[in-house]
């Protein structure tokens, strides 16, 4: 009977509006910002844990007004005298919101999965951990709103409280703002990550933590729900104290601690066949149909025209901005790359090309980061150096009328001077020697 | 006078104006403690929200048909209703700012409430109890994904947040109160 | 399939009165409603008639123990109210049509009488037969599955009665169940009262007349929380020779209270 009694409830209650509006909106969401997380399993989780900012205070919100069922329908007179104790009679509409909460971020995350198992190369267990773990937030989001709504019974109480819930979301995405809000409010809220890129994972304590956390928070909101007599509800919310403590303490102190390298991410995936060597990372696998060709002409480019050119091309998983110190082999030319979301390496063929040949095949370096002046000499000069090599005008950008007077001011050296110069500027860089390489491509002084 | 006083009590507003008055309090108090920019702009748009929000529920009375009967014109009077609810949240957000620094301009706040306001007349014409659906559930998605100044359409869409001279923001907010309005006025709410 | 009798049912009572009041005080918010009321009533049909405010719907309300009694003593089905009783037990047997009758809109009218079966914790397996029974007994079976805010007053009320008498109850308390029933719904309605009021203890409250003196057994009347009569109808349309009212039973309902407020003031 009781199973038929939480069908009548699912039917009947906003549990369908809530699983189908948290279905849409969230797939909708998604799909909004598709170029973020396509292809890729971690971004989708991440993004997905993101979004709960949005769904877990519409959750609370309707959940709240499906507590206010009994004022609202003046049924409170007919259930008062009928047997069944409180905490049965409730239980049924708390499951079944609880199941469409559930279903519904369920749903969002099988719409985003569907793109993302179309495109991807490498799924960490992580992702899926992450995103399941959202499941806890809607359910206890749900269950937080019912409780509110039985102990505030009004008909103010379903919008305030998914403000209140909307600016807590609030408080806990943007916490630069807010450096003396304790870490702990920011560790336990539904998505204390980042967007750190696709090489980074979440150590595995960190979900085992957050579960903990919500399990508790659930089980307390459904208690305090149930619970009739203000001894047995004060008594309920010991669970959730207990919890946070636990996660707490098993959580690394500081949002910045969280994300950890994934090394199995940044595992190079390699061209079969003949010809030079093109490598990409795991993850962005997909890209390397894309970058071969453009690679192995890049390759070819700097063979003809620079001494000790680099034989093989490898993706980079680093960002330039690594300030730890990176090994920079003089036979490898390292990329860095970024997906498309539907397939494919982000940028054309061009683009790619002019990207291999920047700096005459290095990476930027970080010396330059705090000095914009140095920072832009910088960048002409590896631009300018591409141009070299490509024997084109450089693409619109930024730099590129600066990039172009460097280009012609080299062009006006004899051509086995030119030839040294991009030579140098490519042994600097790959040293990271910290000097103006815009002076050594076109400066007077050798 | 008195049918004034009737009407508001029927309505809930004395109700209503304390919990956004409650709500644009904590609010302020929290946005002080802020110093990023886009975070104090971020707490200035959840204050218009909250100052407008709670009026929803009070956008129908407790028997729409009942007033239906009515002899008198409803339409000028829900029209004056749904812009006294817009006016009366904009005043309630700028208050707080009359004692220190401002989280937002007056003119960001008028334009924020107005389009809310608006938002929150449409939803009544569905339900008053839900109206509330549609403002809170715009403003978390506008909030989460910022201010993006590229093409128009995405100015349209995240008109909360961008900043006043915004011509494109202004006109949609506009668009977004007049319509509100014109239904509310036309259409009236449903319980 | 037919419904097997509990070993409990077939058990002798132990109770002489299915209610039995004694000088029973009821707080209506912080009003005395009913003050100091005494009543036995055991199966068969009572209407209770009264002036507005007598304090019949929170009579109705204590015996439906959703209320408790402030003073005085109550026993329902032998079970007394007023000490700290095991109300689980007593609301498996009782059944209740409130006033202001409340119904989930959108749930049908099936659904809505099988939840409140559930409520008051009707053994799983004899739900859909007692909710079909139920609905059968007051006409609805055909708008069974369709949704309660589709329905008129009248069948919004018969559905409430449908609740109300899904579990079978020992006590059935009506407070005003025939607003909204045409004629022809209310002769049925009647000859539901007289079937019931065989093996239940049946409590209609009322303001039609006609209605207590064609079903009921028994006539309370009640005015400003006090009992002024407890008969038979017959003893009603019997004062109904002097009095004012277009019907026999009106007139002796009018004749009552006079008399009732007269001799109040003449003792005070």
């Amino acid at each position: 009977m009781t199973r038929r009694i939480l069908r009548i409830e699912i039917r009947r209650s906003a549990a369908l509006w809530l699983a189908l509006g948290a279905a849409l909106l969230g797939t909708a969401l998604l799909y909004v910002a598709v170029d973020g997380w396509g292809g890729r399993w971690m971004p989708l989780a991440l993004w997905q844990r993101e979004y709960l900012f949005i769904l877990w205070p519409m959750a609370l919100g309707l959940g709240a007004w499906q507590a206010g069922r009994d004022r609202r329908c003046r049924t409170e007179e007919l259930v008062a005298a009928t047997a069944r104790p409180r905490w049965q009679r409730v239980l049924p509409a708390a499951v079944a919101m609880a199941l469409a909460g559930a279903a519904g971020y369920l749903l969002m995350y099988a719409g985003g999965a569907a793109q993302v198992a179309a495109y991807a190369t490498y799924l960490p267990g992580q992702a899926v951990v992450t995103a399941g773990v959202g499941v806890l937030w809607m359910v206890s989001g749900v269950w937080l709103g019912m409780t509110v709504g039985a102990l505030a019974p009004s008909r103010l109480t379903p919008p305030v409280t998914a403000v209140v819930g909307a600016t807590v979301a609030l408080v806990a995405i943007t916490d630069r703002g807010y450096a003396h809000v304790p870490k702990m409010v920011h560790l336990l809220t539904p998505s204390p990550f980042g967007f750190w890129g696709d090489f980074v994972t979440v150590r595995g304590i960190v979900g085992v933590a957050h579960t903990v956390w919500l399990a508790g928070l659930a089980v307390s909101a459904l208690a305090v729900f149930l619970c009739a007599t203000r001894t047995a509800r004060t008594a309920a919310v010991l669970p959730a104290l207990v919890a946070a403590v636990v996660a707490l303490a098993m959580l690394p102190d500081g949002r910045q601690r969280l994300p950890v390298p994934d090394a199995a991410a940044a595992a190079l995936v390699c061209s079969a066949g003949p010809g030079p060597e093109v490598c990409v990372t795991r993850v962005h696998a997909g890209a390397l149909a894309d970058l071969r060709d453009p690679a192995r002409r890049a390759l070819a480019t700097l063979s003809a025209k620079l001494p000790q050119a680099p034989t093989s091309v490898h993706e980079t998983p680093e960002s330039w901005y690594e300030t730890r110190p990176v090994p920079r082999p003089r036979d490898v030319l390292l990329v860095a790359l970024e997906l498309a979301p539907w397939g494919g390496a982000k940028g054309s063929p061009d683009e790619l090309r002019w990207r291999l040949l920047d700096g005459a095949g290095t990476r930027p370096c970080a010396y330059t980061a705090g000095n914009p002046d140095a920072a832009r000499a910088d960048r002409v000069a590896r631009l300018a150096a591409a141009a070299w090599l490509a024997d084109r005008v450089p693409p619109a950008g930024p730099d590129r009328d600066a990039a172009r007077q460097a280009w012609q001011a080299l062009r006006a050296f004899p051509a086995a001077e030119q030839r040294n110069r991009v030579a140098a500027l490519r042994r600097a860089a790959l040293a990271c020697a910290e000097v103006n390489l815009l002076d050594l491509l076109v400066g007077d002084d050798r | 006078m008195r049918w004034l006083a009737l009407h508001l009590r029927c309505r809930g507003v004395p109700a209503a104006a304390g919990a956004a008055v409650a709500g644009v309090v904590v609010l302020w108090w929290l946005g002080q403690a802020a110093d990023e920019p886009r975070l104090r702009l971020a707490v200035a748009l959840m204050s218009a929200l909250v100052a407008t929000v709670p009026f929803g529920s009070g956008l129908t009375g407790a028997d729409p048909a009942l007033e239906r009967t009515a002899a008198l014109a409803w339409p000028p009077r829900r029209a004056a209703h749904i812009l006294a609810v817009m006016a009366a949240a904009a005043i309630i957000a700028t208050v707080p700012a009359l004692t220190s620094e401002p989280l937002a301009t007056v003119g960001l706040t008028v334009r924020n409430t107005a389009g809310l306001g608006g938002l929150l007349a449409v939803g009544a014409a569905w339900g008053a109890q839900w109206a509330w659906l549609l403002p809170v559930g715009w403003t978390l998605v506008v909030v989460l994904s910022g201010p993006v100044s590229g093409h128009v359409y995405q100015e349209v869409l995240t008109w909360m947040v961008q900043p006043l001279g915004t011509t494109s923001a202004a006109a949609s907010a506009t668009t977004i109160a007049v319509v509100g309005v014109l239904t509310h006025a036309v259409l009236g709410g449903r319980r | 399939m037919r419904k097997g009798i509990s070993a409990a049912a077939l058990a002798p009572t132990t109770y002489a009165w299915a209610i039995r009041a004694a000088a029973l005080r009821v707080l209506a918010g912080r009003r005395l409603a009913v003050d100091g009321l005494d009543l036995s009533l055991g199966n068969g049909v009572h209407g209770l008639l009264g002036p507005n405010g007598a304090g019949k719907t929170t009579l109705m309300r204590a015996l439906a123990t959703v209320s408790r009694p402030a003073g005085g003593e109550l026993e329902l089905l032998g079970h007394p109210v007023h000490a700290r009783p095991d109300l689980r037990t007593l609301r498996r047997s009782i059944g209740y049509l409130p006033q202001e009758f409340g119904f989930y809109g959108r749930f049908t009218v099936r659904e809505f009488v099988e939840y409140l079966a559930w409520l008051k914790e009707v053994p799983a397996h004899d739900i859909p037969d007692a909710v079909q029974r139920a609905l059968e007994r007051v006409g609805l079976a055909e708008r069974a599955d369709s949704r309660m805010k589709t329905l008129s007053g009248g069948m919004a009320r018969r559905a409430g009665i449908a609740q109300a008498i899904v579990n079978d109850p020992e006590i059935l308390l009506l407070d005003e169940p025939t607003v909204g029933l045409d004629p022809e719904q209310r002769m049925g309605f009647r000859s539901l009262l007289r079937e019931l009021g065989g093996q239940t203890c049946v409590v209609v409250s009322t303001h039609l007349v006609e209605d207590v003196v064609a079903a009921c057994t028994n006539v309370v009347l009640m005015d400003a929380g006090r009992l002024v009569f407890h008969g038979v109808p017959a003893d009603l349309v019997e004062l109904g020779r002097e009095g004012v009212g277009d019907s026999s039973a009106e007139r002796g309902y009018t004749e009552l209270l006079r008399r009732h407020r007269a001799a109040g003031e003449g003792v005070a």
